[in-house]
């Protein structure tokens, strides 16, 4: 019982910390509660790869699903971060060495960006088989979006003159329109979360 | 106490909402839209023939839940707790007491009909409400009665008749397994029938454990037991605990432990069980009964274990019996639903005195075994249905891509006749509030996208960076994550000017905070540049030493794929610039809605998105270049997609009127 | 400044909300995706196979902070029946503060007496970036049966990828996620999607009708003063 109103009054203390800023600016006491927050996520940093270490060596050693994986991982991990600890040391640049702009460019970079085009393949395929399901009110309405936003952005094709004022004065409002309810909810959700975190209403750890 | 009428769970009467799965709990089952599952309580759609939850037939079972429900809820509110349930609690160790928020809540007792109803074993079908309970020491019949019996239903036509098959009455089992023989027969009555019972002595478990024949002879272990008059038709299985001594209550298995839906973990409104009604007496006597108990039965009875922990909650009653219509349940009465909750294990820690003899124990392996492997194998149904990998999926899938990568290809190397690029317009808000800028000035790029949005937003860097470059601005690149950082590092500390007119700062940890302390510092609080080279040293930064940032720098290049930080940024940056510092965007083409309504305001003063506005940022695409062909290959994809959107929604339509036609 | 009356008269209206509320019928409407959540928690525990929960790219300590927290919500609620049915769920994060927050959900529900100690080891760290992560929660998927992988909290598009791999594996995936950006790429997938404030709106285990009134009576006030800022009654800033 004592913990858990604890824990409660911490995060409200910190939560009010945070917003009496709008009342009363305390550029110091921002600043406080980000180096709070940044020593927090170093820690938490740590934590998390300490941990992630211990999984998959676990399941190197219990031969688990998937343990060549794990073992590829905890390699190029290791790999990595010994060779940021080294060029931090001998050369003094830490992250910024030319080795780690090696692996980050001829490493990261190209996996990363793989992955990413592998996204239009999906969305498309994705697409193409909800129009052939069976249609509906949502899906035309859907597809006309996608339609007219294609159209309009397709440039340097002869689309854009047929059909451009049109889409200008209807599309983008109803665009624009959208996006910005979802944000306002979006908005909204998040005050209301966090006014009940902060004023002790919600229980967010447990009871 | 009210139910859920979509997902079953039990909540006082003044709750609203289920916190389960949001229903409403004020309106009445018939105010809401669907068809409710008899067996497990779940509001399904109105067109669903099978429940979306338990999987059984809707039509048909739906009848009679009706009438259960109708019969439960006008009921008479239940005394409480049946009292052998009270003899078990005085065995075990107190459960702590109940939280000061719980609310009262009135426990039918096991097989839910009102104890008024009770009657005695053998008996006819009663009338109405019978003789009271009995104290547990004269032979007390239990509270609960069959489904048959109590709530005057007809008995379903498909039910087997009675056979005494299902107890293993006529073979006497071997004392020392009497128990634990009824016990798992118990068991194979809540399974599904489809497994082959390990009854005592051989028989078959029919797929109904029938009422008790009247008439009968009573088992020789029953009558071991000290209990003279015959067991009630024994359906729902926790009558029979009600006349074995209180051993066999704890070693229940768990499914007969299982609540009604409300029983939750957490639940803090389950309420200690209330007191039972005037007109039942006390249950004085435990010694009485631990005195009929045989040797044998006493020997085995477990042991608590010492430091054991108490349960928190007592034992919960049961569901209403059930009778399944169809599919291979057919005729089983007292099919628990299958629920998700499950209850903690009920009672302390406790081992048996003796070993189980090797043929139980086998027993319980082989029930182990076959629990471990999950329900599928007796549904016929496998959990996770992957995507029909047939043919025609992976043809079609094949082609899809393979109609793609043909556009690319195409488009990034044949120059196509209906690709104009004189029709595209560069950005030229963007370009004109680059220009802005004045020589010598500060401008401060954030660069907040990493590998995976690299191929678009590339091109913004470089050419921004280029273009306040040329014009003699000095510009300060900087990012709130790791990945942007590298990003940035990897184009900004390849230019020859670095240090003269560039300048990488790196990674500034702190999110949107950041942002404000990067603007209100001056730049000599910051001790080294992403390469570890001090701040000062660099020729860029030598007169931005002394004033806050906010103070030198004359614009902000946001380059972003992610709307969080486009946001972020701008909130925190608009807040501490002075209005005349104007703020531009280089986005990714999905954030351009996002970045709308900030440029509507006038807090962006302009705005570029897109490959297109990246790759002319310098102007005019000439017939031939590499940003001429990605220009292309970009066209004529956003043209396939838009060729196959028809393509799709004519086969659609087409199937759709061949459907009904 | 007027963020901070803003504020205030936010916080007022949600206590008079909470502790109003109590005496008001509200009839919530029931999101698909979060109706769905304790069918698939039955479903594992029938089958025996875990869940997957994500709880998206974004982490604790920065903008996003709000969206996995909702997205840890949904985790909390059925990590009470889960855990009883001894069929514990895998949580996979991106960022570290999410992998502590994720232990102590884990650990606040082992409380419960004769509760399995908390595996622990079922939180996983699946990768630091956005993408590297849904790569990361792709590899999951393919090497254990998972019964339902349900996605909610901060994803952009990536998240199809997650959806793509778990259709070919036959899991079902539910999404919650406040960002629009990644519900339109996913809507295809699964119409069903919680987007925008549905996705902030995972109850937890405890809840009061009065969260939702504060909900609307937040809405009415930023519809107030929409129109009158459009009117021009008010000025900027």
């Amino acid at each position: 019982m004592i913990r858990r109103v604890v824990f409660t009054g911490v995060l409200s203390l910190a939560i009010l910390l945070a917003l009496v800023s709008y009342l009363w600016p305390q550029p110091a006491l921002r600043q406080a509660l980000t180096e709070l927050g940044s020593t927090l996520l170093a820690y938490a940093t740590l934590v998390a790869f300490l941990a992630f270490l211990d999984a998959h060596l676990r399941r190197i050693r219990l031969q688990g699903e998937g343990w060549p994986y794990s073992l590829v991982t905890v390699l190029s991990a290791l790999a990595v971060l010994i060779l940021a600890a080294g060029e931090g040391w001998i050369r003094g640049s830490g992250l910024a060495g030319p080795w780690m702009m090696w692996i980050y460019q001829y490493g990261v970079l190209p996996l990363e960006a793989s992955l990413g085009a592998l996204l239009p393949f999906f969305m498309i395929l994705a697409l193409w088989r909800r129009l052939r399901a069976r249609p509906s009110v949502e899906a035309l309405l859907f597809t006309a979006g996608v339609l007219s936003v294609l159209i309009l952005r397709s440039g340097g094709t002869p689309l854009p003159l047929l059909w451009g004022p049109l889409s200008h004065a209807v599309v983008d409002p109803l665009i624009t329109g959208g996006v910005r309810g979802i944000l306002l909810g979006v908005a909204l959700g998040v005050v209301v979360m966090m006014l009940r975190i902060a004023l002790g209403l919600d229980r967010p750890m447990g009871r | 106490m009210r139910r859920c009428p979509v997902c079953g769970a039990l909540y006082p009467e003044e709750a609203q909402i289920c916190t389960r799965c949001g229903a409403d709990l004020v309106a009445g089952p018939g105010e809401i839209e669907g068809t409710l599952c008899a067996v497990c309580g779940y509001r399904n759609p109105p067109e669903a023939v099978f429940c979306e939850q338990c999987g059984v037939r809707l039509k048909g079972a739906e009848e009679e839940g009706e009438v259960r429900r109708e019969e439960a809820a006008g009921a008479p509110p239940e005394p409480g707790m049946p009292e052998w349930l009270l003899a078990v609690e005085d065995l075990f160790p107190e459960a702590p007491p109940a939280f000061p928020e719980t609310v009262e809540e009135e426990r039918p007792p096991f097989g839910a009909p009102p104890v008024e109803e009770a009657q005695g074993p053998g008996e006819a079908p009663p009338s109405g409400p019978e003789a009271p309970i009995l104290p547990f020491s004269e032979g007390m019949e239990p509270e609960a009665m069959p489904p048959e019996a109590e709530t005057g239903m007809a008995v379903p036509p498909g039910m087997p008749p009675v056979s005494e098959a299902g107890f293993s009455g006529e073979e006497a089992p071997p004392p020392e397994t009497a128990p634990f023989t009824f016990f798992s027969l118990e068991e194979e009555a809540e399974r599904p029938p489809a497994i082959e019972a390990p009854s005592p002595g051989g028989t078959e478990v029919e797929a109904l454990p029938p009422p008790w024949p009247e008439g009968e002879e009573l088992p020789k272990w029953w009558k071991e037991l000290g209990l003279t008059e015959a067991p009630p038709p024994g359906s729902s299985e926790e009558e029979v605990p009600a006349q074995v001594p209180p051993l066999l209550a704890e070693e229940l298995p768990m499914e007969v432990m299982m609540a009604p839906p409300a029983t939750a973990p957490f639940q803090l409104e389950e309420a200690p069980p209330s007191p039972p009604p005037e007109e039942v007496p006390p249950f004085t006597d435990l010694e009485a009964v631990l005195a009929e108990m045989p040797e044998w039965l006493q020997a085995l009875r477990p042991v608590a274990e010492e430091g054991g922990e108490a349960p928190a909650e007592a034992l919960l009653p049961l569901e209403p019996v059930v009778v399944e219509e169809q599919g291979p349940l057919a005729g089983l009465v007292d099919v628990l639903p299958r629920h998700p909750r499950l209850v903690e294990v009920q009672g302390p820690p406790a081992r048996l005195r003796a070993e189980p003899i090797p043929e139980l124990q086998t027993r319980a392996e082989a029930w182990g075994s076959l629990l471990a492997q999950g329900l599928t194998f007796l549904i016929g149904e496998r959990v996770a249905e992957p995507a029909s990998a047939g043919l025609a999926q992976a043809v079609e899938r094949g082609l899809l891509f393979a109609l793609i990568l043909v556009a690319l290809i195409l488009g990034l190397y044949w120059p196509l006749p209906f690709f104009r690029p004189a029709l595209l317009t560069p950005p030229t808000a963007f370009v004109a509030a680059l220009d802005e800028a004045p020589s010598g000035g500060l401008a401060l790029v954030a660069v907040e996208y990493g590998p995976d949005r690299a191929a678009e937003l590339d091109g913004f860097l470089r050419g921004v960076l280029q273009r306040l470059s040329d014009r003699g601005v000095r510009a300060l690149t900087v990012s709130l994550s790791p990945w942007g950082a590298a990003q940035a590092a990897s184009v900004v500390l390849a230019r020859p000017d670095y240090g003269e007119r560039v300048m990488h700062l790196g990674y500034v940890p702190g999110h949107e905070v950041a942002i404000a302390r990067l603007l209100s510092q001056p730049l000599r609080r910051f001790p080294a540049d992403y390469t570890g080279r001090p701040v000062l040293d660099l020729p860029m930064a030598r007169d931005l030493g002394e004033e806050p940032l906010a103070a030198r720098v004359s614009l902000v290049v946001l380059i972003t794929g992610s709307p969080e930080a486009l946001r972020g940024w701008l909130q925190q940056a608009r807040g501490i610039l002075p209005p005349e510092v104007p703020v531009i965007a280089a986005v990714s083409a999905g954030v351009a809605p996002y970045a709308a309504p900030y440029q509507e305001s006038g807090q962006l003063r302009a705005v570029a998105a897109g490959l297109r506005d990246a790759l002319l940022l310098e102007g005019e695409v000439a017939e031939g270049s590499p940003a001429f062909f990605d220009l292309q290959a970009q066209a004529l994809l956003q043209v396939l997609v838009a060729a196959l959107i028809g393509v799709g929604l004519g086969i659609s339509l087409f199937a759709a009127r061949r459907r009904e036609g | 400044m007027t963020i901070g009356v803003l504020l205030l008269i936010a916080a007022a209206l949600t206590l008079a909300a909470v502790y109003g509320g109590r005496r008001i019928r509200l009839s919530p409407r029931a999101l698909e995706s979060f109706r769905q959540i304790p069918f698939q928690v039955g479903r594992s525990l029938e089958t025996g196979q875990p869940l997957q929960f994500a709880l998206g790219s974004g982490g604790l300590l920065g903008g996003e902070a709000a969206f996995t927290l909702s997205a840890a919500r949904s985790l909390e609620r059925a990590l009470g029946d889960v855990l009883t049915g001894e069929v514990p769920p895998w949580v996979a994060v991106a960022d570290p503060v999410a992998l502590l927050y994720a232990r102590h959900l884990f650990q606040e529900a082992a409380r419960l007496p004769a509760m399995p100690s908390p595996p622990l080891d079922r939180i996983e760290w699946a990768g630091a970036s956005p993408m590297a992560y849904i790569a990361g929660l792709t590899l999951s998927m393919g090497l254990r049966p998972v019964a339902a992988n349900i996605l909610s909290g901060s994803f952009r598009e990536e998240a199809i990828l997650a959806g793509e791999a778990g259709q070919r594996e036959g899991v079902v995936s539910l999404f919650a996620m406040p960002d629009p950006l990644g519900a339109a790429a996913l809507w295809p997938l699964d119409p069903s999607t919680a987007v925008g404030e549905e996705a902030l709106t995972a109850a937890p285990r405890e809840d009061t009708p009065g969260r939702w009134l504060a909900h609307d009576l937040l809405r009415w006030l930023l519809i107030g003063l929409l129109i009158a800022a459009a009117l021009g009654v008010m000025g900027r800033g």
